[in-house]
């Protein structure tokens, strides 16, 4: 026991992340069932990510069809390629490549969350200090919270392509640690370019990146001498005019060059109306556990394009306000945002929640202030209530046939309601750290909000 | 905003933190109450039937005559059949329904469980309706041994009579399929699993062959059980079954269409649970509430319908019992103005209940009366683990010391720090920056451990031989008895850690109770109730006390009810091997879950709460 945390404690990585790869493996081979159960369940896989309608995309592809013809694949263009050279996930041999693949991808984004809790920019930004910032989490269990989160387990089993995307953010706030602009930016697009809401990260994430690049010079050699350090922090940090010049072209131009590429393989150019119209226009109403479904299923066409606006508009609406208000903390500000992503999307996951839980852990060193002044704790038992009840009442509605739809949308509700609970307590911790520092004698006391 | 801030000050008051074992055991108490209630008039209702397209009773029946001759035919050649082999009596009434014009096929069958095989083979008919497109079919069946193992001649023959009758019958908008099954559990199970899937079903414990000819989407089945030979027996009530696996229910318009037509068209009276003397009084209500409680909670099969309730089929059994003045041409009749009903049918029945329980054949109790009973119970839970984590992340009170009278005003003042943030300074209470820190891996990965652990008492109760399967139960009893005292003593972790771990076993207990409430009241109800102390034990710092707890905690644990309920089930000849054998093959064949939920779902909480019992004595200190 003793040899055994000696060892963990000395190679903590490799070991974390060998054991989260046998698991996912282990698990695939000993029940091989799973994988595609897992592929079918409506809380996992919704219309824009599930890995049997990609099959599905896949075989009129392979066939030089255009995959978007069959209404029923909405996923990025550039994974046709890459899964088709993968054997197919029918098979046995198949299944264990195609889980090893997405076992990869969370390997590399429980990497990211590593390199990002490691850089220590939750604590310290250029222009604020964390008094609480030595309390935070090993990086290596931030990452262990990624690897080992059941919902981030069974995302990885059920495969669907959101995977990429959170790969792709997670990725990009690694980058915009280093403070380099052009990879941020790299990273950020092609999440983007494969599912629409990341888009609404570029404030924030920029703001990081752009954070970063300020503070990159503020540790001047010690011969520089005064006249020096005027000089390298005048000539390289950026205003924040030429930073987003500097960070948009990038953005813009991979942008650009992924749909062409997209363009290029496909014999039309209808994969841009359904891959982005899609999560604005609402298509396809098959459940999932977010609060959109139900709401259009109910709805008179003449108010459907009305209250799509507002749908949207209202998960817009967070992004800027999130960057200019938590600008001292722009880690937290991508968190935030990364919360409302994941509860207020069209095409709501566990797989998102699931990340974005695993990322408020880069913040871990403001949890005492949520334990100490709001409720994490039912908050966290709601949601083991939500993920115990939703695939009940899911059952109940769909296969026993003694429940209807209310059942599941309320139980999603309940979901939905104990993610803001969480999403809200963060918000709260982050603002409050400030004020605390901004009040020292305001410390530990119950503050009233108005 | 000002709520919260208002709930986080009631937080810290020492009354709050005295609450919680006196809510959990208000809630259990109103939970029991909640259930005493449900007979009163107040509390639930009058059956009615819903679906306007059943039109129960509303045809005139045709069923007697001649037909009573054919019937007693029929019983004759199923009595001539009783010492012959499966072979040939499945031969012989196959014959009998290929001469009323159906389809026939047989389906031979075998599970594996508990050592034993059970095998058979099905003979069933498709009746093609005259006017079906074989899109929907209905199900008349018998098993030809009834659920005690009787044998079932003049059922069998009343459903080979109802058949002829029905095949010179014009108006069927369904196709109706006749099914003889050799005995009532295994066989529907067999015959309905095959007709949902599209191959053979070979597993290491089944084997069940494929259906040659199917019809449409089957609408609802209704089972004759009439265990009475070429002799007659005269019957005073039709006791309707109509539990199915797992708990679940068919529609209660089902059921209020055979009470309907059997009372209202027939005049022949109807009785649950077997309960006969139903006087509608309140202890009587309470005792087909219990007998309904009981039988829900098991969730193995009460009958050949209880196969179907898995496929979303409605099905009843329609059981003869008593001695009266109603023949077999009644029973004939109800079934037949029962099948016209659903013959009416325009789409799956939908429209009343499919949760309720019921106080007699014309009395129910929706779920929304009735469902607080098991969540109340459910919820004590998740008090008592918001209370132990609460007091598991709450610093060891120092001990009082009497204040002295000299420095009085230093001790008035609770102990100051100074915090400096760049220019400014604060004063700040010490005890407000006193967290303590809840060590949560330990816990969470000894949970994990015991949930895992908790299959193997369940693999080994469901896949070993009858015989050993009591050695094993008492040997189960035995290692989990030392489990908790053991897993506290050899752990690294403080009381508080201990503590820590009992509150999140609560939680996923309660979380788990509630989740199986809505699918399986009875059991989820059951479940809490005995696992109540649960709720209550605490780490004990004193070894007598630690001791009177794990005892009240081993009277009521998964292995000392398995053996209660055994014992209570000894009356009937079955002895412990008996129990045993039966729940394994519930587990392995009929696929019921309340093996599972015991050992998985209980086992696991109770090896926590024990845990965190022995955590006072044993805890490290810190």
């Amino acid at each position: 026991m003793n040899a055994l945390a000696q060892l963990y404690n000395e190679h903590p990585k490799p070991i974390l992340f060998t054991s989260a790869v046998a698991l996912r493996l282990l698990l695939a081979i000993a029940f091989p069932a799973l994988p595609d159960l897992l592929t079918l369940r409506a809380e996992i896989s919704t219309p824009v990510n599930s890995f049997k309608r990609l099959q599905e995309g896949l075989f009129l592809y392979e066939r030089g069809l255009d995959p978007y013809d069959g209404g029923i694949f909405y996923q990025a263009p550039l994974l046709l390629p890459l899964f088709s050279l993968l054997p197919s996930p029918a098979t046995f041999f198949g299944r264990i490549v195609s889980v090893a693949l997405y076992t990869v991808l969370d390997v590399l984004s429980a990497d990211c969350l590593y390199e990002i809790a490691a850089s220590g920019v939750a604590g310290v930004s250029s222009v604020y200090a964390s008094p609480r910032r030595k309390d935070g989490w090993k990086p290596v269990s931030v990452a262990a919270v990624y690897l080992f989160n059941p919902f981030t387990l069974l995302t990885c089993l059920a495969r669907p392509t959101t995977v990429f995307t959170t790969c792709f953010i997670l990725l990009s706030i690694r980058q915009a640690t280093q403070a380099k602009a052009n990879a941020t930016a790299f990273a950020l697009a092609i999440a983007s370019y494969s599912s629409l809401h990341p888009l609404l990260l570029l404030p924030p994430i920029g703001l990081l990146c752009y954070d970063q690049s300020c503070k990159a010079p503020q540790q001047p050699s010690k011969d520089g001498g005064r006249s020096g350090k005027q000089a390298t922090t005048s000539t390289t940090k950026p205003t924040p005019l030429s930073f987003t010049t500097i960070f948009l072209t990038p953005f813009l131009l991979t942008l650009l060059l992924l749909l062409t590429l997209s363009r290029l393989l496909l014999p039309s150019s209808t994969f841009l109306s359904t891959l982005y119209l899609t999560p604005l226009s609402l298509p396809d109403l098959t459940p999932n556990p977010g609060l959109w479904w139900y709401f259009f299923t109910e709805m008179f066409d003449a108010f459907r394009a009305f209250f799509l606006g507002v749908f949207w508009l209202h998960m817009l609406a967070y992004s800027a306000p999130f960057t200019i208000r938590l600008r001292k903390q722009p880690l937290a500000a991508i968190v935030a945002m990364q919360g409302v992503l994941a509860i207020f999307q069209p095409y709501a996951n566990v797989g998102d929640v699931g990340a974005w839980l695993a990322a408020t852990c880069l913040m871990s060193h403001l949890f005492p202030i949520t334990s100490t002044h709001r409720y994490p704790f039912p908050a966290l038992a709601a949601l083991l209530y939500a993920s115990l009840l939703g695939p009940a009442f899911h059952h109940l509605w769909l296969y026993a046939g003694s429940g209807n739809a209310n059942f599941f949308y309320a139980i999603s509700l309940v979901w939905a309601l104990a993610l803001l609970i969480l999403e809200t307590d963060f918000v709260y911790a982050c603002l409050r750290d400030e004020w605390e520092v901004e009040r020292p004698g305001v410390k530990g006391r119950v503050a009233r909000q108005v | 905003m000002g709520l919260s801030a208002r709930l986080l000050t009631l937080r810290r008051s020492p009354v709050l933190l005295k609450l919680p074992p006196y809510l959990s055991a208000a809630c259990i108490v109103v939970g029991v109450v909640w259930l005493l209630l449900l007979p009163l008039n107040e509390y639930s209702r009058q059956t009615y039937v819903s679906e306007n397209a059943i039109l129960p009773g509303q045809v005139h029946t045709y069923f007697g005559g001649s037909e009573h001759n054919v019937f007693r035919a029929f019983r004759q050649e199923a009595y001539d059949q009783k010492d012959a082999s499966e072979g040939h009596r499945n031969a012989v009434l196959g014959r009998i329904m290929r001469e009323s014009g159906l389809k026939v096929a047989e389906q031979p069958y075998s599970y594996y469980a508990a050592g034993e095989e059970i095998a058979g083979t099905n003979v069933y008919g498709i009746l093609q309706g005259p006017r079906a497109d074989a899109t929907e079919a209905m199900i008349i069946m018998a098993g030809w041994k009834n659920f005690e193992g009787l044998v079932n001649y003049s059922g069998v023959a009343l459903v080979l009579t109802l058949a002829r009758y029905f095949s010179r019958w014009s108006i069927w908008s369904k196709d109706i399929i006749v099914i003889i099954s050799p005995e009532s559990t295994y066989g529907p199970i067999a015959w309905v699993d095959a007709y949902h899937s599209t191959s053979p079903i070979v597993t290491a414990t089944q084997n069940i062959s494929a259906l040659p000819i199917k019809s449409g989407a089957l609408q609802a089945a209704v089972a004759i059980d009439y265990p009475v030979g070429p002799w007659g027996h005269r019957f005073d009530k039709i006791d309707i079954q109509y539990d199915g696996l797992n708990g679940a229910l068919p529609n209660l318009d089902l059921l209020n269409t055979a009470v309907s037509v059997a009372s209202g068209q027939m005049n022949i009276g109807c009785s649950l649970h077997g309960i006969s003397g139903h006087k509608d009084s309140y202890n009587d209500r309470l005792r087909t509430i219990a007998a309904g409680l009981a039988t829900q909670s098991l969730g193995h099969a009460t009958g050949p319908h209880s196969a179907f309730m898995p496929y979303h089929i409605d099905a009843i059994t329609l059981k003869t019992v008593g001695d009266g003045w109603h023949d077999e041409m009644s029973l004939g009749r109800v079934t037949e103005s029962l099948i016209r009903s659903v013959n009416n049918l325009l789409e799956h029945l939908h429209q009343s209940f499919f949760f309720y329980i019921l106080l007699n054949a014309n009395r129910f109790v929706s779920i929304g009366n009735y469902l607080p009973a098991a969540m109340l119970i459910a919820g004590s839970f998740t008090i008592s683990a918001l209370a132990l984590w609460v007091q598991s992340g709450r610093a060891p009170l120092p001990e009082k010391t009497p204040a002295q009278p000299t420095d009085e005003k230093a001790s008035a003042l609770p102990p100051m720090e100074l915090v400096k943030a760049g220019p400014d300074a604060a004063l700040v209470p010490k005890p407000a920056l006193q967290s303590v820190d809840r060590h949560l891996f330990l816990p969470a990965l000894t949970l994990l451990s015991i949930h895992l652990a908790s299959f193997i008492p369940l693999y080994l109760l469901t896949h070993l031989p009858r015989s050993f399967l009591p050695p094993t139960l008492h040997a189960l009893t035995a290692l989990s008895l030392l489990l908790p005292p053991t897993l506290s003593h050899l752990l690294p972790a403080n009381t508080r850690d201990l503590q820590t771990l009992q509150s999140l076993s609560l939680l996923l207990l309660s979380a788990t109770l509630s989740t199986l409430a809505t699918l399986n009241f009875s059991l989820a109800f059951l479940a809490g109730l005995l696992a109540s102390p649960l709720a209550f034990v605490r780490p004990c710092r004193s070894l007598p006390a630690a001791v009177l707890s794990y005892a009240v905690l081993a009277a009521l644990s998964p292995m000392s009810v398995t053996y209660g309920f055994a014992a209570w089930y000894w009356g009937r000849g079955m002895g412990l091997e008996g129990v045993l054998a039966e729940f394994a093959r519930g587990w392995e064949a009929q696929g019921v879950w309340t093996m599972g939920v015991v050992w998985c779902v209980w086992w696991p909480a109770w090896v926590g709460g024990g845990v965190g019992v022995w955590g006072g004595v044993f805890g490290k200190r810190t």
